[in-house]
């Protein structure tokens, strides 16, 4: 089933002074992938920027670049996009997980240039020094030949069921093991969490950074992570691809979800980044993101 | 590949030469610098305090050194790596075919942090431009790779320096011994770093870390021998794709940037980057080709390469070499070198640094390098010794470099706004630090002269030389005034030492960050600033310590005057000297000789003193007894500090100085302020405008603020 959506993301600073500059890096715009067309997107900036970079990153996501030259104190950048999105109801892939990691492992040529920087460490998520309690937490739904895809459909539910979403608990950077320790925390972090699990027993996952439809289905419950960027992962299986899955909300597949970037972690595709340059002031961030089902 | 060691044979029975030559390498290092980077340097004029991590380091007179046919092989064996690093970069981030074929396998690769997202795809015309490697000899003598410096190389700057004093130490063992110079390779350097950039007569800059960089003395250092101007990112911005250096006169361009931050703190917009470090958007420029940086974005990969391990195979794989330095196996024996000791001779392990540049054509490598010694349980890559030897390549042939045509710039027009708000700290600190030492000078010599005059007339002298001490030290300073004089004063004295310090430091820290713009015997000064300060630890310093300080200053004026290109640096910085001064002439006046309380001052008495110490305080008593034999006046020395135009420490002439440089600098609210002040100077008036001509000053040029602040993350 195709259904087409219109998303603006909206991501406003207002600051408590005049910035004489302001520089920002925005990973806003969806991209296309096998299962999603975008229809149109266009970025914008206000204050209107000075100037104005475009250009795909390594993983093929799309990167503008603004830079504000002239005192302001707001910077708003708005995403307004038009996407159709397929979801594949049963992905599957019977391969068991051992002989995943053992392929991955071994892959060679474009094979490894696409699966194994999703196998290792990333900045956000560090597999060497959790190593112990990521493979304690894949211990708990992992057997032997389990299929890959079982592999991510058990840690999705069991992070969804043993953990708690708390949005006042994490910063941006909290680490692995404070997530592990206080078993709580907000969408990037369960996503990282899953990806540093499965990366433990030498499978690919990669961090993914997107939308959720804002208001539900008639019937359906409204998802987490509704009314903001929202986060989740998705897993290399040789058969079936990349298959996406969200921990926070316990789902596997996606359906409901626009796909912005995908990247290693949190580092390769946040949203909006950026410096200000100016006398010390407060910073107020105001984040709004409307996906609304069209036509 | 036994080294000849025959110059050296003969000195190494001579262990009180070498102990000789140590001290005096001592003493030339620390006047270069390298030692005077105290580590408790005090707050800079913008609020950021100093913690200047460089540690002073020591020159074992020893030199290592190297024979014709040993330094050319090294040197051929070196140039050929630097070349294959080049390919291996290159195929990193381009064709990756050693990640696809798992010679380089991606997951080690990818989770090193050094693969930086931004470098991938990128087509930089040229990866190394700059190249140090570390070897390490064993003692069967084979040479072997300890590790490759390609992100941003450090130590040719330490290595110019320790030369510069080896040749200053042992010239004529130098001469007979066939040491090959190093002065050209600055020159060899330049021509490298120019042809990075397409640009007919391109600028290059040395993009410094700052003064709280560990390699801040050399960063320094370089760029002098470069002749280049050392940057700090608060200089740099990036406009339409091109980088630029702010400077008094607008935003000029730049077209090389010899990078001395690694890839993760050179742009705070690249992922993964170290917060605020760098300056905006330059990776933006770099790919579109707006600049060229010296080493390419990206280049730190290779280091990451050889810590897994990695980084033989890649090479072997992409650009086989013939006669290969080869990493060296664990239990190999290392060869020891002689070394002077505190308690005699011994021998330790060196590390031997070789540097080299590529200027497309060809690959030049240093003839000589840098020797560090192994404490025992040193890892090789990261010596704890803190000493260092000179390497001497002997009698090899030098060929001479093709110059290329480079900008002029001026150093005396060009003036970053960083630099000039350096200056202009500088000078006023040493003008504050100045008084208040002459000041403190007069009124100990004074007391010292005749102790009776602490207690007579009721400690009045006493109270007021506290009176005085604290208009020169507030408002930084400065306590209430004691009921007891004597316990007045001496609180005032110990205010007053600490300020002194204080200012010194200041003075210090800011001229650090500005040496290219002062005379090279500006740092001999510096040191012995710093040995004094260091002994200033007693609550009253003694009148001899006062009048080395007060001639440390006398020459730090001398050679601003005498050495400094007249132009918009000189003139930033002496409106600074002048600015101050006249506050504090003012404030002096103000104290000790309370203009307008009708004569006479009396003879002998607490007021004539103070009008005597007053005097002498703002150096002018000489002048005034030239003129007035009598007692001193207080009309008449009012006069000669407040509006005698041909004194130069009057504010009169201050004044007309600021308005000078004013007009000359086209600063309209300088002339216009300096012109409401031709009239008879109103002292209490004056304050108010004075501090107008610095607020001014600091809001025309360096008040807009220049360091990046993260944005809050905005995901959620």
């Amino acid at each position: 089933m195709t259904r087409r959506y219109r998303v603006v993301h909206r991501t406003e600073y207002r600051y408590g002074a005049m910035m004489t500059d302001g520089y920002s890096v925005a990973v806003v715009s969806p991209r296309s992938t096998g299962l999603q067309t975008v229809v149109s997107a266009d970025v914008t900036s206000d204050p209107e920027p000075d100037e104005r970079d475009e250009r795909v990153d390594q993983w093929g996501n799309h990167i503008v670049q603004f830079g504000v030259h002239r005192p302001h104190d707001h910077s708003t950048i708005e995403s307004v996009s038009v996407v159709e999105v397929d979801t594949v109801m049963h992905p599957d892939d019977p391969t068991p997980w051992e002989d995943v990691a053992a392929i991955i492992a071994a892959a060679q040529g474009d094979q490894a240039i696409g699966v194994r920087p999703f196998a290792s460490s990333s900045p956000f998520v560090d597999v060497g020094s959790n190593l112990t309690a990521l493979r304690a937490l894949a211990a708990t739904v992992v057997t032997a030949d389990m299929s890959v895809v079982d592999v991510a459909r058990g840690l999705c539910s069991t992070i969804f069921e043993g953990f708690e979403f708390d949005p006042g608990f994490s910063e941006v950077s909290t680490p692995l093991a404070d997530v592990l320790a206080e078993r709580r925390g907000v969408c990037q972090d369960f996503a990282h969490l899953a990806i540093g699990a499965l990366r433990s027993l030498g499978l690919a996952a990669r961090y993914v950074s997107g939308y959720i439809e804002t208001d539900p289905p008639p019937g359906e419950e409204r998802l987490i992570g509704a009314d903001a960027s929202h986060a989740w992962c998705s897993i290399w299986t040789p058969g079936a691809g990349w298959v996406d899955f969200d921990p926070t909300n316990g789902h596997l597949p996606v359906e409901r979800h626009v796909t912005v970037a995908w990247g290693r972690d949190y580092a390769d595709v946040v949203p909006v980044r950026g410096v200000v340059i100016g006398p010390n002031a407060d910073q107020d961030l105001v984040v709004s993101v409307d996906v609304a089902r069209v036509g | 590949m036994v080294m000849s060691n025959t110059p050296i044979d003969a000195l190494l029975g001579d262990h009180d030469r070498l102990l000789s030559w140590r001290e005096r390498a001592d003493r030339l290092l620390e006047a270069e610098g390298a030692g005077h980077l105290v580590h408790d340097l005090p707050v800079r004029s913008d609020g950021r305090a100093t913690s200047a991590a460089s540690r002073p380091w020591r020159l074992d007179p020893i030199p290592i050194t190297l024979d014709r046919a040993v330094h050319e092989w090294l040197a051929s064996a070196v140039a050929e790596r630097m070349r294959a690093l080049s390919v291996v970069l290159d195929d990193l981030h381009g064709a990756r075919t050693l990640l696809r074929s798992g010679v380089v396998p991606a997951d080690v690769l990818f989770a090193s942090g050094a693969y930086r997202s931004e470098a991938v795809g990128s087509a930089p015309r040229r990866w190394l431009t700059v190249y140090a490697v570390d070897l390490i000899e064993s003692a069967d003598g084979v040479w072997h790779i300890v590790q490759d410096l390609t992100d941003a190389p450090v130590g040719i700057g330490y290595t110019l320096l320790d030369r510069s004093v080896m040749t200053r130490v042992a010239p004529t063992e130098m001469a007979s011994a066939g040491v090959t110079p190093l002065h050209g390779f600055a020159d060899a350097m330049r021509s490298a770093l120019a042809s990075c950039s397409t640009a007919e007569s391109p600028r290059i800059v040395v993009f410094s870390g700052g003064l709280d960089h560990p390699s801040y003395v050399e960063q320094a250092y370089l760029s002098v021998q470069l002749g280049v101007n050392l940057v700090e990112g608060a200089d740099l911005v990036v406009r339409q794709r091109r980088l630029w250096i702010r400077t008094l006169d607008g935003l000029e361009p730049v077209d090389v940037v010899l990078r001395r931050l690694e890839d993760p703190g050179i742009d705070p917009l690249q992922v993964d980057s170290y917060g605020a470090a760098g300056v905006p958007g330059l990776l933006s420029a770099a790919r579109a080709g707006g600049v060229d940086l010296a080493n390419a974005f990206g280049c730190g990969v290779i280091e990451a390469l050889g810590r897994s391990g990695h980084l033989e195979s890649a090479i072997a794989a992409m650009a086989p070499i013939g006669a290969a330095l080869a990493p060296m196996p664990a239990d190999t024996k290392v060869r020891l070198f002689p070394m002077v000791g505190d308690d005699g001779p011994h021998e330790a392990p060196v590390v031997v640094r070789m540097f080299a540049v590529d200027d497309g054509e060809r690959v030049t490598v240093l003839p000589g390098g840098s020797g560090r010694v192994l404490a025992p349980g040193d890892d090789p890559r990261e010596p704890t010794a803190g000493v260092a030897k000179d390497v001497w390549a002997l009698r090899v042939p030098v060929r001479p470099v093709q110059r290329r045509s480079l900008p002029q710039v001026d150093f005396g027009s060009s003036v970053p706004t960083r630099v000039a708000d350096s200056l202009y700290w500088m000078n006023r600190s040493a003008e504050r630090a100045e008084a208040i030492a002459r000041l403190m000078r007069t009124i100990t010599s004074s007391f010292d002269q005749d102790p009776g005059l602490l207690e007579a007339d009721g400690e009045r002298r006493p109270s007021i030389a506290a009176a005085l001490l604290r208009s020169v030290t507030t408002p930084f300073v400065g306590g209430e005034p004691e009921h007891d004089g004597l316990a007045d004063h001496a609180a005032a004295v110990a205010d007053a030492t600490r300020e002194l310090t204080r200012q010194i430091g200041s003075l210090m820290s800011e001229a650090i960050t500005v040496r290219e713009y002062l005379s090279a015997t500006g740092g001999r000064l510096l040191a012995h600033l710093a040995s004094i300060r260091a002994s200033l630890t007693h609550d009253r310093p003694d009148v001899e310590q006062l009048d080395s300080l007060l001639a440390d200053f006398a020459a730090l004026a001398g050679l601003w005057n005498e050495s400094t290109v007249r132009g918009p640096a000189w003139r930033i910085g002496d409106l600074g000297r002048r600015l101050e001064r006249a506050a504090l002439t003012r404030r002096l006046v103000v104290t000790g000789l309370t203009p307008g309380a009708g004569e006479p001052l009396g003879v002998g008495g607490p007021e004539s003193w103070a009008a005597e110490i007053t005097l002498a305080a703002c150096e002018s008593l000489v002048a005034y007894r030239r003129r007035h034999r009598s007692e001193v006046e207080r009309r008449a020395a009012v006069a000669i500090l407040i509006e005698d135009e041909s004194n130069p420490r009057s504010l009169r002439h201050a004044i007309t100085a600021v308005q000078r440089h004013a007009a000359a600098i086209g600063w309209t609210d300088g002339v216009a302020i300096t012109e409401r002040l031709s009239g008879a100077i109103d002292l209490t008036g004056v304050a108010d405008e004075l501090a107008a001509l610095d607020s001014s000053v600091v809001s025309r040029w360096f008040s807009a603020p220049t360091h990046p602040v993260p944005l809050f993350g905005a995901l959620r």
